[in-house]
Order: C-alpha cells, then sequence, then structure tokens
C-alpha cells in the first residue's frame, strides 16, 4: 500500500500571502479521499503543489516516505496520475491519441507505443464507453465528453492515485454518477484517490474520508458522516443546510439547501441550526 | 490525397479484438503513407533530374541517369572483388552510352547533389517547423516567423564579412539563430495577453532587430565582394550546391531529424501544455532544449547553405496536419517528405521557368504568403 503525506505543506504564489498553510494530512490508497472548500481557498493549488507543479513554500510533500521533488518526472507519473480542471487543446488531436498519451511514463525507449499500450487503451475506452467518439478529434467533442476522455487517458496511465480536480464539474446528471461510478471501481483496484468537489451529496456517495479546506487550511479532516455537518457546510458556503439520513432502503445521507425565501424560518441562520442539533440530541 | 486520417473505420465490435483491429488501422495506415510518399517521392526527383536548362533530350538525360544508377550499383556488387582480389570479376554496364559525356557531368555533378539539398532542405525546415509549434503550442509559428531565420541568417553574414569559412558561417548562424529563438520565448512570456498572438508578434519584433542588424552589416560590407555575396545568398539558391556543402549539411540534418524523430512522441505531450506533459512524465527542461537545439540547428544550416527561405516551416506542417491529423508520431516523418517534395517542385520552377536563375526564397514567399492567408481563413473550422 503507497500513502502521500502531506506535512506541514504551506503554499505562497507570491512569497507573502500565503495560500495555505501548515496543512498536513495522509492519502492511502484503496480510499476515496474528497476536499470540500469554497472557491479560490486553494483546492487546484494543493493538488498542483503534490504534483511538484508549484513548489510548496514549506512543508513537504511524500510519496511511499521519498520527498515527491526527488522523484523524476516519468516515475512519478508511474504513480500519480492527475487530471486538471480546465485544459486548452492547441491541436485537435484525436480521441485515441489523446488516451493513447497516457502511457507516455510506460512506453519504450524508442516511444512507441506497443500491443500491451493499446490493450491498457481499449481497456480505458470501454470502462468510459467511449468506442463510438475513438476517431474523432476532440475540439468537436462537448465539454463532457472531453471530461470523459481525460478520465479514460488517467485509467490507461495506471498509476497508483489519481489526482481529480472537480471530476463532476461540465457533466450532467448521469455521467457525474458514471463517473462517480468509474471511481469507486478504480478504488475496488487499489488505486489511491484525492478529489476535490463542490458537491457534499458526492463525498456522501463514495467518500472514505473528507477534508473541509477553510481559512487556509483543513479545519476538519474524517469520515463524511462526521465532518460533513450543517455547521461546517455553513461555515464553508454561508447558507443554511440540512442534513438528512435516509431510512433502510438506501443507507446514506444527504444534504438539502435551504431557499432564502419561505424555507429559513426568520429567526436567523445560526438559531436554526443550533435547534437542529437540539431535536438531533 | 485523401483524407486517410478522416477515414479510418470506427471499430464495430468491442472486446479484446479492439485492440489488435486500432495495430491493423495503424499499419494499414503506415503502408498507405509509405506508398503515396514512395510514388510522389520517386516521380518528383525524376522529373527533378529530367528537367533544366541544359540543352539535350529528355532519354539521353533519362538513360544517363539509369547508367549512372547501375553502375554505382555494380560498384557495390563488385565490392567483394575489390576486397578480396582472387574474386576476379567485373560487372558491364548493360545500358549503350549514347550521350555526351557533359549529360552525365551535368546529372551527377551538379543535379543529383542539388536535389539531395533541397530534399534534406525542405523536408529539414518543415520538421523543424513542425516542432516548433508543438514546442510553443502554436500552429502559427516558424522558424522564419520566431526570428530564428533572421537571426542565423544575421550571424551567418557576419561571418561572410569577416570572410571566416564555412564551418564558422554555419557556427554563428547557429548561436545567432538559437539567440534569436530565446528572446522570442523570453519577450513573449514577459508579456500578458493571448500568448498565441503575442508569440507571433514577439517574433516579428525579434526578427526586425535582426533584420536590421544584417541590414548595418550590408551597409558596411565592402561593394564589391562581401555584399554582393551576402545579397544574393540571401535571396536563397541551391546554385551553388557543392560537394563539401553537402557533407556539412546532409549528416548534421540527418543527425537532428534523428534525434527529433525519437522523441516526436513527447512533442505531443508538450503540446498539451507543461503541466500536462510534467505529470505524464516527460522532462520538460530536457526535452525542449533538445527540440530547440536540433530544431535551431536544422535552420542554421540550412541558412549557411542556401539563404533564407521562409514559410516552408509554417505551410508544410499545416497542409500535412490537415491531411493526416496532428498526431506528431505521424506527422513529423510525413512533413519532412511533403516539404522535400514542395522544396524540389519550387526548385525545378526556379531554376528553369526564366533563362537567369530566380532565388528560391522569392518563390517559396510568392506561394507560402496566400497559402498561409487560406489556412487563417480555415482556421476558424477548427484545425488549429
Amino acid at each position: 500500500m503507497s500513502v502521500i503525506s502531506i506535512q506541514d505543506a504551506t503554499f505562497s504564489y507570491d512569497g507573502k500571502a500565503e495560500i495555505f498553510s501548515h496543512l498536513t494530512c495522509d492519502i492511502e490508497t484503496d480510499q476515496i479521499f474528497c476536499i470540500l472548500g469554497p472557491n479560490g481557498i486553494g483546492k487546484s493549488t494543493l493538488l498542483k503543489g503534490i504534483m511538484n507543479l508549484h513548489p510548496l513554500l514549506n512543508g513537504r510533500v511524500q510519496l511511499d516516505g521519498k520527498d515527491i521533488r526527488s522523484y523524476d518526472a516519468k516515475e512519478l507519473a508511474k504513480k500519480i496520475a492527475y487530471i486538471p480542471q480546465t485544459y486548452q487543446l492547441v491541436f485537435p488531436y484525436q480521441v485515441l491519441d489523446l488516451i493513447l498519451m497516457g502511457r507516455t511514463p510506460h512506453l519504450n525507449s524508442m516511444n512507441r507505443p506497443a500491443k500491451k499500450d493499446y490493450d491498457k487503451v481499449m481497456e480505458a475506452v470501454e470502462a468510459l464507453d467511449l468506442g463510438g467518439v475513438l476517431h474523432r478529434p476532440c475540439n468537436q467533442l462537448s465539454g463532457g465528453q472531453l471530461q470523459m476522455v481525460m478520465l479514460a487517458r488517467a485509467v490507461a496511465q495506471e498509476a497508483d492515485f489519481l489526482l481529480l480536480d472537480e471530476p463532476t464539474s461540465h457533466l450532467d446528471f448521469g455521467k457525474q454518477m458514471e463517473t462517480l461510478n468509474l471511481i469507486l471501481k478504480m478504488k475496488k483496484r487499489g488505486v489511491g484517490i484525492l478529489m476535490t468537489t463542490h458537491n457534499p451529496d458526492h463525498a456522501f456517495l463514495i467518500g472514505d474520508r473528507v477534508a473541509i479546506m477553510n481559512q487556509g487550511t483543513f479545519t476538519s479532516v474524517g469520515k463524511p458522516e462526521e465532518v460533513i455537518t450543517e455547521e461546517n457546510l455553513h461555515s464553508i458556503y454561508h447558507v443554511p443546510v440540512r442534513i438528512r439520513g435516509f431510512g433502510e432502503d438506501i443507507n446514506r445521507k444527504i444534504c438539502i439547501p435551504l431557499r432564502e425565501e419561505g424555507e429559513i424560518p426568520s429567526t436567523g441562520i445560526e438559531r436554526t441550526i443550533h435547534k437542529e442539533k437540539g431535536v438531533e440530541k | 490525397m485523401k483524407k486517410l486520417y478522416r477515414t479510418a473505420n470506427v471499430p464495430r465490435n468491442k472486446g479484446p479484438g479492439m485492440a489488435g483491429q486500432i495495430e491493423e488501422q495503424e499499419k494499414s495506415f503506415f503502408w498507405k503513407a509509405a506508398f503515396i510518399i514512395t510514388a510522389a517521392m520517386a516521380v518528383t526527383i525524376l522529373f527533378c533530374i529530367l528537367s533544366g536548362r541544359y540543352s539535350c533530350t529528355r532519354t539521353e538525360v533519362f538513360y544517363a541517369f539509369l547508367h549512372g544508377i547501375v553502375d554505382r550499383f555494380f560498384d557495390l556488387l563488385e565490392l567483394p572483388a575489390k576486397i578480396f582480389p582472387s574474386l576476379d570479376y567485373a560487372l558491364a554496364n548493360p545500358i549503350p552510352v549514347t550521350w555526351d559525356s557533359n549529360v552525365e557531368t551535368v546529372i551527377w555533378t551538379i543535379r543529383v547533389p542539388r536535389i539531395l539539398a533541397v530534399i534534406f532542405i525542405g523536408g529539414g525546415l518543415a520538421v523543424s517547423g513542425a516542432s516548433y509549434q508543438c514546442l510553443f503550442r502554436n500552429p502559427l509559428v516558424s522558424e522564419s516567423i520566431l526570428g530564428v531565420s533572421s537571426g542565423a541568417s544575421f550571424g551567418a553574414s557576419i561571418s561572410i564579412l569577416l570572410t571566416l569559412g564555412s564551418g564558422f558561417t554555419t557556427l554563428f548562424a547557429f548561436c545567432s539563430g538559437a539567440l534569436a529563438v530565446t528572446l522570442t520565448y523570453l519577450s513573449s512570456k514577459l508579456l500578458r495577453g493571448n500568448q498565441t498572438l503575442l508569440l507571433v508578434l514577439a517574433g516579428s519584433v525579434v526578427s526586425s532587430i535582426f533584420s536590421a542588424g544584417l541590414s548595418i552589416i550590408k551597409y558596411i560590407a565592402p561593394t564589391e565582394t562581401a555584399l554582393p555575396e551576402i545579397t544574393f545568398w540571401l535571396m536563397g539558391s541551391f546554385a551553388k550546391i557543392s560537394g563539401s556543402s553537402l557533407r556539412l549539411l546532409i549528416p548534421l540534418i540527418s543527425v537532428c531529424l534523428l534525434l527529433l524523430l525519437r522523441v516526436r512522441w513527447q512533442m505531443n505531450v508538450l503540446a498539451l501544455g507543461d503541466d500536462e506533459a510534467k505529470t505524464l512524465g516527460v522532462n520538460i527542461a530536457r526535452t525542449r532544449l533538445l527540440i530547440i537545439v536540433c530544431s535551431t540547428l536544422i535552420t542554421g544550416v540550412s541558412v549557411c547553405v542556401c539563404g533564407m527561405i521562409g514559410w516552408i516551416g509554417v505551410i508544410i506542417p499545416q497542409i500535412t496536419r490537415m491531411q493526416i491529423g496532428p498526431n506528431t508520431r505521424r506527422l513529423i516523418p510525413c512533413a519532412f517528405f511533403v516539404g522535400a517534395v514542395f522544396l524540389m517542385i519550387v526548385d525545378v520552377v526556379c531554376r528553369t521557368l526564366l533563362v537567369a536563375e530566380i532565388p528560391v526564397g522569392i518563390v517559396t514567399s510568392l506561394i507560402g504568403a496566400p497559402i498561409f492567408l487560406l489556412i487563417l481563413k480555415r482556421a476558424k473550422e477548427g484545425w488549429l
């Protein structure tokens, strides 16, 4: 089992204003780790810091006890795959070629894809049902389809860890679930997943551990049921939220955001939450 | 030429056979492309050898060329006899000599070396253009747009002015070309905005600085010797190709081409952007350096041998990409041959159209500029 351990990580773009600081946590394989946090809090920056794309100001990231900076690009790519939130494709590569690029760290010294590489690509293509668009130039795809192609590329990369920056943005309702199911499947294969999301329900759906990122650090880390509370969500998003559990048929919690008109009692948000707690007790 | 890239069939059945099918398609693409390229190269080379202003009939030239090839082939077969004198045998050329000995001289000491130079320079410039385009993630750049050509011409003309000899000319051309591309890249990074456009603009700025430098050199050059030499050389011509320049040009360009071929997969990944390339396991610094050095060296060498030949580096990769798609695994080798065929045809036009030879750089600009406009028009349709 592999571990990515983030130790006292501090990051700053200009050396003065710290985006996040003293961040410590472990991410293990066989686990889905979700990061929730408001826009612009540094979730993407953290992922980039883990991938050594932005050097940390302080602290370090270790992979299996070795500093991430001591890995060369090829070794690291075999261990960690990363899907950024946005991509800017200059050349309209065919979908097949784009997925094949995920095999780059596994190519032999002649840089020529072999039978094995094509097999892995086809496995990924089938897992994401992309057979129909295999030969389409990727600039003809919709945002959601492109997201699926990127996911396929990460699957083909066969890394131990997968870092996903908001994998469900741009996706329709069905594709979101498809993506989450795929992430679960990858976890079962032993891949460790670190993903950022804006949807707390997704963390309830598939998360093993959840971290709330706010005010430049992880304010709480733990099981989804412990961490995703009405107070925590309110402190991140500044909107009133109710969390309810299902009955026996679906054993899961869900978040229900409240509408400003008619659903929030006039006594104010804070009091509402306190009342809720009282009811639960 | 049919669109090979788009007509590839989508595999219908799923399962483990699919990967095999993809490989089949790759193979069939390879053979189709190899066939078209071989045919196009053979026809063009033959056409180039047959045409020219030396007065002799085409059949004469054809037989003289065939005779020469058979001769060289037989020389190879007779090699064992030369190594082991006991195996005394000799092969007689079956083609009877019915032509003037001048015909043979024209073919083998003028036309063939010239065609070889044209192939390597046309192909080399196309490949270096395609590499720059991937490296800078910008389909509009080429060695002339990035200022490498004017940089290299500036360096080379200094060496001509100081009469330092061809070795130094190449060295100067390379160094000053590399300086130009570095300046262009750095100045585009210093500015904020659309990087695709800024790189082109920065290139034109750097290019104009080096052109000004070139003008200064022309201004102070002695009007009887260096000035005409620099002027005619800059317009681009293959008329002065000699065996010695071929011996410099072919090995240098071949080495660069082989290195670029070897990293062509990484070029694909680099074109996705630095962050993605890094997370996909590409050593960015090393690969970039390799691509810049090789592409700049190709440009430098070709500038030294035949002056500035613009536009090939931008339009040939574009045209090739339109036919076979942007994957550099296919693009780089195909662009070489498309560039070679294109420049061979241009060169034939240059040396046969008028009594006096037209500088090749002028013709490539006349053809290249309108094609570039057409490409820009098509860019809206999504190929860029």
